[in-house]
């Protein structure tokens, strides 16, 4: 992801938003996925991922109000890539919360990245300090997920199908 | 980038409670995300757009999309389609559906669409198998594939080439997308409702249940190059020298759009006197 050092406020809390928002509506439609597929395990992982996100959601439509929002196409967006964004490709229907962890690190170590990015080269001091606080939040969900990864030690791979769907005779 | 005061654009919105049943990993859910998120840009009102589809794991699509839906029947959702858009022009009428639906049971539907260019979006998710029935080989799977119990061999028979055969039956927009990079998918499902006419839209959407390998596809699939866009001999070549893995908008040309006239109204008395013997 790279953002352009002269982005205003409201461009900033734009693009924030939508990142935010797409990660939101990744891990719930995991959570459902996963839920529909019996595995509740991973689905209430998903979706405690999710409610952290939508407080950050809250915090940003907050800062939001009665700023005059300029409207950027979806493919106008500074992120490039899936990868940038989503997870939902990365999803197994065998995953278990270890696996939903690592997955969602991941994203958490792209979106710590990207606001660290903003941080050190935005000119608007107002852009600086809310991609800090941006930042902060995303190093505080980084520690959770670790500390909860700790907790999990020992669990399997899921990829260790031993009935896969496509097993031919 | 266009200053307004609205409120923040939400594709969320454009869902509806119904949770996607799909597959985790499916590429579907990036389809629907893509779905949304134009409509979103197009701002659209839900009473003034349709989803329609017929069989098929992606033809589930329209029951998670707050507008107008119609889930049809296997491989008719584009004589729906046509006759919804006939009778309301006024809606913005996309087609949704798999490659089974929309190439084998649909595909003489197909033809015939695309050259009778009534102005609607056809998004066929493409991913090389029929998933919903456990993994048989379809219209576009490769002639060596050999993972299905019907065919231990491979099916030996060359895949349909659906934009070629687009190209060739009189479509004027033509594209391929990858649920692997959303942001162009939404930016040409965009491109294809306001575009005035039949526009496909291929996607390649991977199963991971039954063709797993595909999730090879993000390190596969480029952006297309050198594309010729509206000449359609120079674009019937480039499709023929493509591997299928490029995407991007291939070809775009506008022809005239077949809509009935609405003025022809007769009374019921003028129809009865029609049909007298």
């Amino acid at each position: 992801m790279t953002m352009p050092p002269d982005q205003s406020l409201a461009e900033f809390i734009v693009h924030a938003h939508a990142l935010k928002c797409e990660s939101e509506e990744q891990m719930e439609m995991c959570a459902a996925s996963l839920r529909a597929h019996n595995n509740p395990e991973a689905a209430d992982a998903f979706h405690l991922l999710s409610q952290m996100v939508g407080q950050a959601i809250q915090d940003i439509e907050a800062m939001a109000t009665g700023l005059q929002l300029p409207q950027v196409a979806p493919w106008d967006f500074h992120w490039h890539l899936i990868d940038d964004t989503t997870c939902t490709d990365e999803a197994h229907y065998l995953m278990n919360e270890r696996n939903v962890l690592e997955l969602a690190q991941r994203n958490e170590q792209r979106a710590i990245k990207y606001f660290q990015q903003v941080v050190e080269v935005a000119t608007d001091q107002t852009v600086r300090e809310l991609a800090k606080r941006l930042h902060d939040h995303e190093q505080r969900f980084s520690q959770y997920i670790e500390q909860r990864l700790k907790q999990l030690e020992g669990d399997v791979d899921h990829h260790a199908d031993l009935d896969p769907a496509n097993i031919p005779e | 980038m266009s200053e307004s005061d609205a409120v923040l654009v939400k594709p969320k919105d454009y869902k509806t409670g119904v949770k996607p049943i799909w597959c985790p990993g499916c590429g579907d859910f990036a389809v629907l995300s893509a779905v949304t998120k134009a409509l979103a840009w197009k701002k659209l009102a839900k009473e003034e757009t349709a989803l329609l589809s017929g069989i098929g794991c992606s033809s589930r699509l329209p029951a998670y999309v707050d507008s107008y839906g119609f889930h049809g029947i296997h491989g008719r959702v584009l004589p729906l389609a046509s006759g919804l858009k006939v009778a309301r022009p006024e809606l913005t009428v996309i087609a949704v559906g798999g490659d089974g639906d929309g190439y084998s049971i649909g595909g003489n539907h197909f033809m015939h669409a695309c050259r009778r260019n009534i102005d609607m979006t056809y998004i066929v998710m493409d991913n090389r198998v029929y998933g919903m029935t456990k993994g048989q080989a379809s219209p576009t799977t490769a002639a060596d594939w050999n993972k299905s119990k019907l065919t231990p061999h491979g099916t030996g028979i060359p895949p349909f080439q659906p934009l070629s055969i687009a190209l060739a039956a009189g479509a004027g927009f033509i594209a391929r997308g990858f649920s692997g990079d959303p942001k162009q998918m939404t930016q040409l499902i965009v491109e294809a409702i306001e575009y005035p006419g039949f526009a496909l839209i291929e996607v390649l959407s991977p199963c991971p249940t039954f063709r797993p390998e595909q999730k090879e596809w993000k390190h596969q699939v480029r952006q297309a190059e050198d594309i010729p866009l509206d000449d359609p001999v120079q674009a019937a070549q480039w499709l023929a020298a493509d591997d299928g893995m490029s995407s991007g908008l291939i070809y775009r040309r506008e022809h005239p759009v077949w809509q009935p006239r609405h003025d022809l109204e007769s009374t019921l008395a003028e129809i009865e006197q029609a049909f007298s013997i």
